[in-house]
């Protein structure tokens, strides 16, 4: 094969070395490591609430499938802010190859840890159930970060969860309130994919909104 | 904290969003579904304070957010070096969110009361439930205030917003579902006693211990924003709420409940359990049907209700000849069948269906001590499923006696018309295995 007229030098060491201290400042500045001990915090807080809750239906254990992920998404969607606001944007132009690995990263790592504490549930479906809420949440909260700010970007989905809650407690689930849905809904797996595509479109190539 | 500054803090408080979110939020709620025909003051007084499962997760995520600000903009420092104490500008702050959710709150308890004085049909304002309500508001951004000054971090704001949330549906479901005293404290725990509340005097018992507790939170909460700044103040708050808030814990802990709501012994006034005396208002349908004059609007309904119920057992030996309202009780007693004090609203309520079926199967004396057994629940069901009614499918859905239901449904006419004769008034007594039916 010959060597391509665009193709890239491989990287020496020492811009291996570079991109790894780049990566690594740039998870800093978005405050990843706090983000992940929430997270596992988060993830044994549903644990425990769902023990606490013995359970059984009631209107907490009913809750904790869209709260729990709810929680997730607000911790993922608050570490895409930015402390250094314009001056980064206007001097770093692949941010979005470090805030894609970054976001996706911190979402698999939740969407693992909450499928894994929900596989004991006796809620049928309750991994996917949760996974697929965390999807959309998420995906509504990077939304609400781009147009509102991070670090207000859980009001709209918190705004969504009340709601859900409401159509839980009068029996009138319907696809406008798709997270209380169950499992085999393919409406509500449609809806949280298109909304995460929506999310992650809205805040990697730009960021979130400074405020 | 001077004016000046309270009215800047008030222009820039992130509050505002309240005023966008909150509105959307109690219009597609079911606060809003609430404001149809039968208006009774205690309802709508407690749907007020039912508005904070709503807003107190905002408020208080919103409270911890404006909190983090000093230190999420760099200017701690800079601050530091003002004349003012750092509790004044903090207690600015806190005071601008409060304002703003006051200000949310009042357009919502003037639009619920005003819609209320056109429509109410029984009673009069209560104040009980909103100002519980208020102390809510306060205690929540008071504490989402000093927990976000506590931990300034991006994430503080969010995660107090979904703790809050989660609290309160926690403590609700102590409260309803495993009758646990201390879940009575949370915010949005109706304050009076709803079922109760026409025929009834207000028993005020709970609304007192709802709103120490809640009053006692929001002054330890500034009393641990003020520490940092005046120790002496702020342990002396920290305390005196801490002691409210323990009160109150030690109050609600030796409560007991009845038909009226929440009796807390060292607070109770037995004037309060008076009976309100009052005239039934009556359709003759089937059976004539009595309700109180505050559910009149909702007669015809429930009196269709429970003449598409009451059809296949009309007439035979245990049937019910009247059906009566009453606070509480259910089943049939003394030929009277017991209707449960629901409001309606205007549709098919899959509760009250539920409810009406279950006590056309049972007798009240048996139905208040024991569960209904497998076969009265298939009766109930064959009700229901012969009335077309929406009905509540947790309260029956066993595979033993939806399988007895169709059994029964699918014989001939005569022969279910036979059968209930000969075996209804056991069935009524719990005296029939499902074994024995046909």
């Amino acid at each position: 094969m010959t060597k391509g007229k665009n193709d890239l030098p491989p990287l020496t060491p020492r811009q291996m070395r570079g991109g790894v201290r780049l990566a690594t400042l740039y998870l800093r500045s978005r405050s990843a490591g706090p983000a992940a001990a929430l997270l596992a915090t988060v993830i044994a807080a549903c644990w425990l609430w769902w023990r606490l809750g013995g359970g059984g239906r009631n209107l907490t254990t009913a809750l904790l499938p869209m709260a729990g992920p709810l929680a997730v998404a607000a911790i993922v969607a608050a570490g895409a802010r930015s402390p250094f606001g314009e001056v980064e944007t206007a001097i770093g132009h692949r941010l979005p190859m470090l805030r894609l690995p970054h976001l996706a990263g911190l979402l698999l790592l939740a969407g693992a840890g909450l499928s894994l504490v929900a596989a004991g549930w006796s809620l049928p479906g309750a991994p996917w159930i949760l996974a697929r809420n965390l999807i959309g949440l998420a995906g509504l909260s990077l939304l609400a970060a781009r147009i509102m700010g991070a670090g207000q970007s859980w009001l709209p989905p918190l705004v969504y969860l009340v709601l859900c809650g409401g159509a839980i407690d009068e029996r009138n689930v319907t696809e406008w309130t798709w997270p209380a849905l169950g499992a085999g809904d393919i409406t509500a797996a449609i809806l949280a994919a298109g909304l995460l595509g929506a999310g992650l479109v809205a805040a990697v190539p730009d960021g979130a909104r400074d405020g | 904290m001077s004016a000046a500054l309270l009215r800047i803090e008030v222009r820039r408080s992130p509050a505002l969003w309240l005023l966008v979110l909150m509105p959307a939020i109690l219009a597609l709620s079911p606060i809003a579904q609430h404001l149809t025909p039968v208006a009774l003051w205690t309802d709508r007084s407690t749907d007020l304070q039912s508005s904070l499962q709503g807003l107190g997760p905002f408020v208080a995520g919103l409270a911890a957010w404006v909190a983090s600000r000093e230190r999420r903009r760099g200017l701690e420092e800079l601050l530091g070096t003002t004349a003012r104490p750092s509790w004044a500008r903090k207690l600015a702050a806190c005071g601008a969110t409060i304002t703003w959710a006051l200000v949310v709150y009042a357009a919502t308890a003037a639009v619920i009361l005003a819609v209320t004085a056109l429509q109410a049909t029984w009673g009069g304002p209560v104040a009980g439930p909103p100002l519980v309500g208020l102390a809510a508001l306060a205690a929540c951004t008071a504490a989402g205030f000093a927990i976000g000054d506590l931990l300034p971090s991006r994430f503080t704001a969010p995660l107090v917003a979904v703790a809050v949330f989660g609290l309160d549906a926690a403590a609700m479901t102590a409260a309803t579902q495993r009758h646990n005293p201390l879940g009575y404290l949370s915010f949005a725990y109706p304050s009076i006693g709803l079922s109760a509340s026409a025929w009834y005097r207000v028993r005020p018992d709970l609304g007192e211990v709802q709103a120490t507790w809640l009053f006692g939170l929001a002054v330890l909460s500034v009393g641990v924003l003020v520490v940092r700044a005046s120790r002496r103040t702020g342990v002396a708050l920290a305390a005196g709420g801490g002691l409210l808030a323990a009160l109150s814990a030690a109050l609600i802990a030796t409560s007991t409940t009845d038909a009226q709501g929440v009796v807390v012994p060292l607070l109770h006034n037995p004037a309060s359990d008076s009976a309100v005396p009052y005239t039934p208002v009556c359709h003759q349908g089937t059976v004539p049907v009595c309700v109180h004059p505050a559910y009149s609007g909702e007669l015809e309904q429930l009196d269709g209700l429970v003449t598409r119920l009451i059809a296949p057992v009309a007439g035979l030996p245990g049937a019910p000849t009247r059906a009566e309202q009453r606070p509480s009780g259910a089943g049939v007693d003394d030929g009277v069948l017991i209707l449960p004090a629901e409001t309606l609203h205007g549709a098919p309520d899959p509760f009250v269906a539920t409810q009406i079926a279950l006590g056309l199967v049972s007798d009240a004396s048996v139905s208040s001590s024991r569960g209904l057994t497998p076969a009265q629940q298939a009766i109930a069901l064959y009700l229901l499923q012969q009335s077309g009614e929406p009905f509540d499918d947790l309260r029956l859905s066993t595979h033993a006696v939806v399988n007895a239901e169709h059994r029964f449904a699918a014989l001939p006419a005569s022969e279910r018309r036979a059968w209930l004769a000969a075996n209804y008034a056991a069935l009524q007594r719990g005296q029939v295995p499902l074994g024995q039916m046909p």
